[in-house]
């Protein structure tokens, strides 16, 4: 089924919720989204039994989650996504549509500070529970040690009195 | 009697040191790959006596072969604590020793002599064997200049 007529069948279901498209996908109402998830997991002529991948991204002014979903019956997938705002993201976990979202989740609250709510264990997944900040959130700075190890390192080529350490930027 | 050896205790217990250099089992990222090269038949770390052991309890030397984050970093001082005395650090790559190729990262550790201290480094992303096996040398020719029986506690 091609995507237009996937994002058609939705609307069907959720005339208010389904906003503007993309190519491969369309944006859906933050608030619905758990419910437009069990619709695309359960309806027959979607069967969306995988969710691959989930992710944020940080716009500066606002964060947006993409939702990659496959139907190995059909042959077809879908991509939605949700924006939401960076000072209070707060969005429903779909955890108990798809088990997969558990780990997928966390990884996004770890890095993006995304709270899921109705997680059944939303902590961090990769950095150290006492880590500070969110990193991939374009605001963030990061800490200048970590429980004593220093963040920089003197670089050997750079005679002294110049600035001369490898330091936390972008450069 | 048709020929007789003349040694001193220090330098035949450092030459049974050397010998058997056995090194812990641990790699954090890609330079493992090369470390597992290392212990293949062309470099062959076996001929040096160089086994590896999957206990810090069992290992005199640890390669700190790859990249390693401040999560990681608190576990292999820990490994290193658990070694036994003597006991000796190859820092493998240039993630180990400096933070390399993520050094701009937040989560990574710029350098691994920032939480053990090292013996050797190995430059290289990732070092090939021949080099690692050469550090394995070198190692053995610092043993054999030390002076084991004054520096070991009793």
């Amino acid at each position: 089924m091609d995507v237009q007529s996937q994002i058609n069948l939705i609307k069907g279901k959720f005339p208010n919720e389904v906003l503007e498209n993309f190519a491969t996908g369309t944006f859906v109402n933050a608030e619905k989204l758990k419910a437009i998830c069990q619709f695309c997991r359960d309806n027959e002529e979607l069967s969306m039994q995988v969710l691959t991948c989930m992710t944020a991204v940080d716009l500066g002014d606002h964060l947006e989650l993409v939702y990659h979903l496959i139907s190995y019956s059909k042959k077809h997938d879908l991509v939605l996504k949700v924006t939401l705002p960076r000072d209070n993201a707060v969005i429903d976990s779909v955890e108990s549509v798809w088990k997969t979202a558990d780990w997928q989740e966390r990884e996004c609250f770890d890095l993006f500070g995304v709270n899921f709510k109705n997680h059944p264990d939303l902590r961090r997944i990769m950095l150290p529970d006492d880590w500070q900040g969110h990193p991939l959130r374009k605001d963030y700075t990061p800490p200048t040690e970590y429980h004593g190890m220093s963040h920089t390192r003197k670089n050997p080529l750079i005679p002294e009195g110049q600035s001369a350490t490898t330091e936390n930027s972008n450069g | 009697m048709d020929g007789f050896l003349l040694t001193t205790t220090e330098e035949f217990l450092n030459w049974n040191r050397k010998s058997s250099i056995w090194y812990l089992l641990f790699a954090s990222a890609c330079c493992g790959i090369e470390l597992m090269q290392t212990g293949g038949p062309r470099t062959d770390l076996d001929r040096f006596g160089a086994v590896p052991r999957a206990t810090p309890r069992q290992a005199d030397l640890m390669i700190v072969a790859g990249t390693i984050t401040y999560k990681m970093a608190e576990r292999v001082r820990l490994l290193y604590e658990q070694m036994a005395e003597p006991r000796y650090v190859i820092s493998m790559g240039s993630c180990a020793n400096c933070g390399g190729l993520f050094q701009s990262s937040y989560s990574v550790l710029k350098g691994v002599d920032k939480v053990i201290p090292v013996d050797l480094y190995i430059p290289g992303c990732p070092p090939r064997p021949e080099a690692l096996a050469d550090a394995v040398v070198k190692l053995q020719a610092k043993m054999m200049k030390e002076k084991y029986l004054r520096t070991v506690r009793a």
